[in-house]
């Protein structure tokens, strides 16, 4: 597994919730999701920034949906991971788990 | 046609001119004024129309000031995709517009985005616009501290404020020394005629707004920069985002 393998605290929130959002994917809906599932207020920007990180680094793509007067004429843009992505959470996982070992007595059972 | 009920009902419009200066003409910049929109949209029926304004606002604030600071650190927000991207299905289909991750070092970003010099040159092109703005700035304050003012400051008052070389001020003394001063300024000012004291506002008001006019140019050349130094290495119009129906 490459150096760049890993992803960062909020980099795998955003990946974790495409991934459970599947096709409503977009960044509103992650932002919502992220809101409600872990209770963290969500920052716009830095939620677009990270978007365009992981995209650089070829963990996720992008398509365009049609514009709906909803939106004011503007097109939604739904994410998906990639293989590479997943791969890359499958790589942070595994490190966490392995230095989560031991630590009940510490941390208590998971719930 | 919209009614004046309608337009009262839209967001903002200075933010999607902000955004159409700062971010690269690209798909995620339709994209983020679209989210924006959508959420204002539900904000208007959760919150009403005054707080979905205010959240918005702060909403677009903090993307912008974002996307400022990853410039600065050369990671635009211009897509790894052509802005036409059809389809996400079949993984890997397409080239990217830019090279792979992993070479973003200063070397391959000066020969990707073809300007001279590279950052380099971009780093002095803001610095220079700031500088101007400092220095138009420095050059208003210091021409409304030369206005001179009034000369009817009353003997007394003056005698006060000149302290004899062999006596150190006591706390008194000091205490007495800068309400006499206070009064000085209230006298000074109050000297002045209206149409100079406005002048003297307005003065401090250009300066300012030069100020925050150069510090608004320098963001958009640091965002705009890799845009402009692929087209001029491309020869060619950077991709335009889709046709709104």
């Amino acid at each position: 597994m490459g150096r760049n393998s890993f992803v960062g605290e909020f980099e795998q929130m955003v990946l974790l919730a495409l991934l459970q959002l599947r096709e409503e994917a977009y960044a509103p809906n992650v932002a919502g999701h992220l809101e409600r599932t872990v209770g963290r207020e969500v920052s716009r920007g830095a939620l677009y920034s990270c978007l365009n990180q992981l995209e650089r680094k070829g963990y996720l793509r992008w398509r365009l949906d049609e514009p709906t007067p909803e939106r004011g004429g503007h097109a939604r843009r739904f994410y998906k991971v990639t293989p590479d992505g997943v791969e890359a959470l499958r790589a942070s996982r595994e490190g966490l788990l392995t230095l989560w070992q031991g630590l009940e007595g510490i941390l208590g059972p998971a719930k | 046609m919209t009614t004046r009920e309608d337009r009262a009902l839209e967001p903002p419009g200075w933010v999607s001119t902000v955004f159409r200066c700062l971010l690269p003409c690209d798909g995620m910049r339709d994209a983020i004024l679209g989210d924006l929109h959508e959420e204002f949209t539900r904000d208007v029926t959760g919150i009403g129309l005054d707080r979905a304004r205010i959240r918005y606002r702060n909403r677009a604030l903090g993307i912008f000031a974002h996307a400022v600071w990853d410039s600065v650190r050369w990671r635009t927000w211009a897509s790894n995709h052509e802005a036409r991207e059809s389809g996400y299905d079949s993984d890997g289909a397409g080239a990217p517009v830019r090279p792979p991750r992993g070479t973003h070092g200063r070397r391959s970003i000066a020969r990707r985005t073809g300007l001279a010099g590279g950052y380099l040159g971009v780093g002095i092109a803001v610095f220079a616009i700031l500088g101007v703005g400092v220095v138009v700035n420095t050059s208003v304050f210091a021409a409304v501290d030369g206005v001179p003012a009034s000369d009817d400051v009353p003997a007394e008052v003056r005698a006060a404020l000149t302290l004899a070389p062999e006596r150190a001020p006591a706390e008194a003394e000091t205490t007495r020394t800068a309400a006499v001063a206070a009064a000085v300024v209230r006298e000074e000012t109050a000297g002045l005629p209206l149409p100079a004291l406005f002048t003297l506002v307005a003065l401090g008001a250009v300066g300012v707004v030069v100020m925050i006019g150069c510090a608004a140019l320098a963001a958009i050349v640091l965002c705009r920069a890799p845009a402009w130094g692929r087209l001029r290495a491309a020869r060619g119009p950077w991709p335009v985002s889709p046709p709104v129906a």
